[in-house]
C-alpha cells in the first residue's frame, strides 16, 4: 500500500462507500455498469479460482439446520456436551436440533445466537438452514395429517355434538402460534440483530 | 453470455455450472474491481468474491429478483458491503503508518486543505463504522454544489478508474480530463473551506 495518500481522494473514497449503503436503483445500476465494464488486466489464479469454486461448492449444497450444526461440529471436534455447555442447552435438546426434531423458533433466540456463534455460522449460512429444516417439518407434519384423514372410520354416525368439539380438538399446547412463516420470519429479523451485534 | 435467470435456476438447482457462469459473469470483474480500483491484497480480494457470491447463493430461494437490472443492483450492494469492510480493516491496521497529503498540482490549497479535513474522523470510520458524520454530510453538501459531472468525475477517480476509463463511463473526451478532474477537485476543496469557515 502507497503510504501517502490524497486526502480529499479518501474522503471522497469513504464517502462513496458510505453512499453505497443508501444508493438507489439508478445509481446501483450506474455504478454497477462501470464495474462489469472493467476490463481484466491480467488472468486470476487459477488455484484461487478452483479454491474458490469448492467453497462455493459447498454453499451450493442446501442443508438444513441439524445437517449444519452436525458438519460445524464435526469440523471444529465440537462435542455435544461442549455445545451444550456453550449455549447453555441440555445434551437432548442439542440432539434434537442436530437431528432436525424441532423448530429453530422453539430454541430461545438469544441460546440460538450464542450456540451459531460457537460454531462459528453466518448468519446468511443459519438462515437459509433454518428454512430448510422448516420445510422438512412442515412436510412431516403434513404427512402426518394426511395419514390420520386417510384413517378409515368405522362408524356410520360421524355427528360430534358441540360438546364433544373441545375434547376431540388436538392438543397443540399453542404450537401454532409459532410454527407458521410470519412467526419464523420474525424470529429470523431478531436473530439477525442479535448477530450482527 | 447466459441469461441471469438461467444463472439463477442453475443455482437453485444445485447445479455446480450455475457457479462457473456466475463467476465468469459476476466474480472476475468484481476481482479487477478489488484488486486494481480498491488495491485490496489477492487473498482480500478473493474473500470479498466468495463472500459475496456465497450471500447471493445463500439468499436467492428467498429473493425474487424481478430483473436482471434488481439482481445487479443486489450484487453491488452485497459486493460494496464487503468491501467497506475490508477497506476499512485494511486502513486500520496500517493507520500508524499513513500520510495523508494534498497530491493534487495546485500549490493554493495545498496545506489548507489537510488542516479542513479531519483526518480524526477518517480513523474512526476505520475503526467503527459510522454514518451521522459531519465531515460527511459536509462533503456531500459541497458535492451537491458541483457539476454533476464534476462530481461523478471526481468520485470515480476516487475509486481509482483511469482517465480512459471515466472518459467511456461517462461518454466524454479523453484529453482534457486529467484538467478538469483537477479543476473539479480544487472547486471542492474551495467548497469544503468555505463551508468550514
Amino acid at each position: 500500500m502507497n503510504n501517502r495518500i490524497d486526502i480529499t481522494d479518501e474522503a471522497l473514497r469513504i464517502f462513496y462507500l458510505e453512499s453505497a449503503k443508501e444508493a438507489n436503483d439508478k445509481i446501483a445500476e450506474r455504478e454497477i455498469s462501470h464495474i462489469l465494464q472493467l476490463e481484466l488486466s491480467e488472468q486470476p489464479n487459477p488455484v484461487h479460482e478452483k479454491n474458490l469454486m469448492e467453497k462455493l461448492r459447498g454453499v451450493l449444497v442446501n442443508m438444513s439446520l441439524g445437517q449444519l450444526i452436525q458438519k460445524r461440529m464435526e469440523e471444529s471436534a465440537v462435542s455435544e456436551e461442549l455445545l451444550a455447555e456453550i449455549s447453555h442447552l441440555s445434551v437432548d435438546m442439542i440432539k434434537e436440533i442436530a437431528e432436525d426434531k424441532i423448530y429453530a423458533n422453539n430454541i430461545p433466540v438469544v441460546i440460538l445466537k450464542d450456540l451459531l456463534k460457537g460454531l462459528k455460522i453466518s448468519f446468511e449460512k443459519a438462515e437459509r438452514a433454518i428454512h430448510k429444516t422448516f420445510d422438512i417439518l412442515q412436510q412431516q407434519n403434513l404427512e402426518k395429517s394426511n395419514f390420520s384423514a386417510f384413517n378409515p372410520s368405522f362408524r356410520k354416525s360421524v355427528y360430534i355434538s358441540k360438546d364433544m368439539i373441545s375434547d376431540i380438538a388436538p392438543k397443540t399446547d399453542g404450537k401454532e402460534l409459532f410454527e407458521n412463516k410470519l412467526a419464523m420470519e420474525k424470529y429470523l429479523n431478531r436473530l439477525s440483530e442479535l448477530l450482527s451485534e | 453470455m447466459i441469461d441471469y435467470k438461467d444463472i439463477m435456476q442453475l443455482i437453485i438447482n444445485q447445479d455446480p455450472k450455475g457457479l462457473e457462469e456466475l463467476y465468469d459473469a459476476y466474480g472476475k470483474k468484481f476481482y479487477t474491481y478489488c484488486v486494481h480500483n480498491w488495491h485490496l491484497s489477492e487473498d482480500e480480494s478473493w474473500e470479498v468474491i466468495y463472500k459475496t457470491l456465497e450471500t447471493l447463493i445463500l439468499k436467492l430461494s428467498h429473493y425474487e429478483f424481478e430483473s436482471k437490472q434488481h439482481f445487479d443492483n443486489f450484487l453491488y450492494k452485497v459486493l460494496t458491503n464487503f468491501l467497506r469492510q475490508y477497506f476499512r480493516k485494511n486502513r486500520s491496521h496500517a493507520e500508524q503508518e499513513i500520510e495523508y497529503v494534498d497530491l493534487t498540482d495546485s500549490e493554493e490549497n495545498s496545506k489548507e486543505i489537510t488542516k479542513h479535513i479531519n483526518q480524526l474522523s477518517f480513523a474512526d470510520y476505520y475503526r467503527s463504522e459510522f454514518i451521522d458524520s459531519p465531515e460527511l454530510l459536509h462533503l456531500n453538501q459541497a458535492l451537491d454544489t458541483l457539476d454533476p459531472m464534476d462530481k461523478d468525475i471526481l468520485l470515480l477517480r476516487a475509486q481509482n478508474y483511469t482517465y480512459e476509463e471515466i472518459a467511456k463511463f461517462l461518454g466524454i473526451e479523453n484529453n482534457q480530463l486529467k484538467v478538469t478532474h483537477h479543476r473539479a477537485k480544487k472547486k471542492l476543496i474551495d467548497k469544503l473551506i468555505e463551508k468550514q469557515l
